[in-house]
């Protein structure tokens, strides 16, 4: 992807950003005397913000940079977002987040290994080794830190 | 034996086990090329929920001291420095481990971390009490002023844009407001959502940040990497005229650390250059840095954990985190009712006490366990990053649920998790975020305060020496950003042209 068009939508979500922000904050009054109020401070760095962002935009048209921006690794973040947003919804609708955790953590060691050969002895490693964690978390945080999951 | 009696034998063990275990997570975490010292530090924040204010503190210093180090180890064994701040040793480090031997190199790296330690930790204890007595003085426009002038310092002293720097400030200056106006108790940017009412939960930002999207740059490239290094002579054993020949460089370093890590917003990675080239100019020898000069590791590395004590300094007594990492540690006090400032040090006395002596046996301790532990750091280079990342992952989404039993909160943090990598491939600055995100509420909070006390007049913001003389260094960091725009501009259009 051009670095250029990058630049220029990620400046234009923090104009974007900044006005959001300054709607929200159109309905907030001050009360005691002498006060800013509660809009004030977030209103200005919106503001500055905005200036930035705008600066920012008008330089990079000017720049005319031509670099494209690699994304390598993409496919595996791509997957691991899937996995993670799979794993939360999961988790929050049926619970079982060691057993959740456990296929998460296996399928994502096996996702990175995929790069070298996958050999049943890898295959076996990598369920014993994300039983383990999981046995270790469920142990440590269950058991010591009394936290529900 | 009545005086063994009085010595809380029980607090003693989990203090020690606390900065044990700090110093081996933050040694394997700052060796780690990827890792560091944030993610080390964030990672252990939800630990600190369970644990007495003290421990959860001296646990997240030792972290702090010891991945300082660690970077040290990978930079020298592998020329990859672990931390952003190792940079400055890999060339000397590289080279002496070459020619000489890696435990050389790395007993330079040592001696002079636990040197800078030491002076960083004897500033803390002889300079805060009389600081804290001073900042009792201080009003509401000094602390504004102050925490400006972290921002401003953040932004001067940054390899980045400072365009970028300074949106990446605004946006978390803005995500610090998020919640209950604590004046008149109005909720603002919450978009009637409960959960944002509280304001955003610091462990899911800085996981987000630091955690999240670190591992999403780690899985570019060939993940089932192994590092590989050489093994022998990595015994770390310096002669007493070896370890004096780079002492002034180690003292040099050590003040300059401890000095620029007083003042908010500049930290490691200044100090770590700036040792290094008044190390190169103190020198009899300056030919040698760059080939392998033991002045040339000793004296970042001094730099580099002075900077932990400096930095300590502007936190305990005025409640301002001058670093990242500082901030960070600032929610673990937070966390447990314990607001950091000038009022700390009389109402918490044993807690400072505490952190004083800790911090010092913390030093040692790194000392202790970088000399005989360094060569197993070093093996955990092989560690590919098919296993470090899901590791962390799965660490992340476990600290952050521990902490609040939020689902809110581990999707706020996959989302910024999200947003930061792209903001990190585009140059913005997650650590002047985080930083004002922590120094928002301080920032907010004295400006109005100060003007309902004074009556709307803006002038005291001004005319009190104290803050004059801030005004002047606000103004003078704001010249410098300037300037550094202006080069950068510059340079764009000749590249251009």
């Amino acid at each position: 992807m051009p670095r250029i068009y990058l630049e220029l939508g990620v400046f234009a979500l923090i104009l974007g950003a900044g006005a959001v922000v300054l709607q929200q904050l159109a309905h907030l009054e001050t009360m005691m005397p002498f006060d800013v109020g509660p809009a004030f401070f977030p209103a200005a760095m919106a503001i500055a913000m905005m200036g930035m962002a705008g600066l920012g935009a008008a330089r990079t048209i000017a720049a005319h940079d031509a670099e494209i921006m690699t994304f390598p690794g993409g496919r595996k973040m791509l997957i691991t977002l899937a996995g993670t947003v799979a794993l939360f919804v999961l988790w929050e609708r049926f619970g079982q987040f060691f057993v959740l955790g456990f296929v998460y953590l296996a399928g994502l060691l096996l996702l990175y290994f995929s790069d070298g050969p996958l050999t049943r002895r890898l295959l076996v490693i990598v369920i014993l080794a994300a039983a383990a964690f999981m046995g270790a978390a469920h142990v440590f945080f269950t058991e010591i830190l009394y936290t529900k999951f | 034996m009545e005086f063994l009696s009085l010595i809380d034998l029980s607090g003693l063990l989990t203090a020690g086990l606390s900065i044990a275990f700090g110093l081996f997570v933050g040694m394997l975490f700052g060796a780690l090329p990827g890792l560091g010292l944030t993610i080390a530090i964030t990672l252990l924040l939800p630990l600190t929920f369970s644990m007495e204010p003290l421990n959860a503190i001296l646990m997240l210093l030792a972290v702090y001291q010891a991945a300082e180090y660690g970077g040290s180890i990978s930079a020298i064994t592998l020329g990859i420095p672990g931390t952003v701040f190792a940079v400055p040793i890999v060339k000397d480090g590289r080279a002496m481990a070459k020619q000489s031997s890696p435990g050389k190199a790395l007993g330079y790296s040592l001696y002079g971390s636990t040197v800078g330690g030491l002076v960083g930790g004897l500033a803390l204890v002889l300079m805060a009490a009389p600081i804290a007595k001073l900042t009792i003085a201080l009003g509401q426009a000094e602390f504004f002023l102050l925490g400006v002038m972290g921002l401003m310092a953040v932004t001067a002293f940054a390899e980045k844009d400072p365009l970028k720097v300074g949106i990446s400030i605004c946006a978390g200056m803005i995500a610090g407001t998020i919640g209950l106006d604590m004046f008149v108790g109005e909720p603002r940017l919450t978009f009637d959502s409960a959960e944002l009412y509280e304001g955003l939960s610091l462990i899911s930002i800085v996981v987000g940040l630091f955690a999240f999207s670190e591992v999403f740059f780690m899985m570019a490239g060939n993940m089932t990497h192994r590092y590989s290094f050489e093994a022998s002579d990595m015994r770390i054993n310096l002669s007493l005229r070896e370890c004096l020949s780079a002492f002034k460089a180690m003292l040099a370093g050590s003040v300059i650390g401890t000095l620029l890590g007083v003042l908010p917003g500049v930290g490691s990675s200044v100090a770590g250059w700036l040792s290094y080239s008044s190390a190169k100019s103190l020198s009899k020898t300056p030919e040698e840095f760059g080939n392998g000069s033991r002045e040339g590791i000793a004296a970042p590395d001094a730099a580099n954990n002075a900077v932990v004590g400096g930095s300590l300094l502007p936190f305990l007594t005025l409640g301002i985190p001058g670093t990242a990492g500082i901030a960070i540690i600032s929610g673990a006090l937070i966390i447990h009712g314990i607001t950091p400032g000038p009022l700390m040090i009389n109402e918490n006395p044993e807690l400072i006490r505490g952190i004083f002596v800790g911090f010092i046996v913390t030093t040692f301790g790194m000392f202790f366990m970088g000399k005989f532990l360094s060569r197993l750091f070093a093996r955990a280079l092989v560690t590919p990053n098919a296993v470090l990342v899901p590791g962390v992952l799965m660490l992340s989404i476990l600290g952050i649920y521990a902490a609040r039993s939020e689902f809110f909160d581990l999707w706020l943090a996959l989302g910024i998790g999200v947003v930061a990598f792209v903001m990190r491939k585009l140059d913005y600055s997650v650590a002047g975020f985080v930083l004002a995100f922590v120094l928002s509420p301080i920032i907010e909070t004295s400006f109005r305060r100060e003007l309902v006390i004074s009556g709307g007049d803006l002038t005291v913001f001004y005319t009190r020496p104290a803050a004059l003389i801030l005004v002047l260094l606000n103004l003078f960091f704001f010249g410098m950003i300037l300037w550094k725009a202006f080069r950068r501009t510059q340079q764009a259009t000749v590249e251009v042209n």
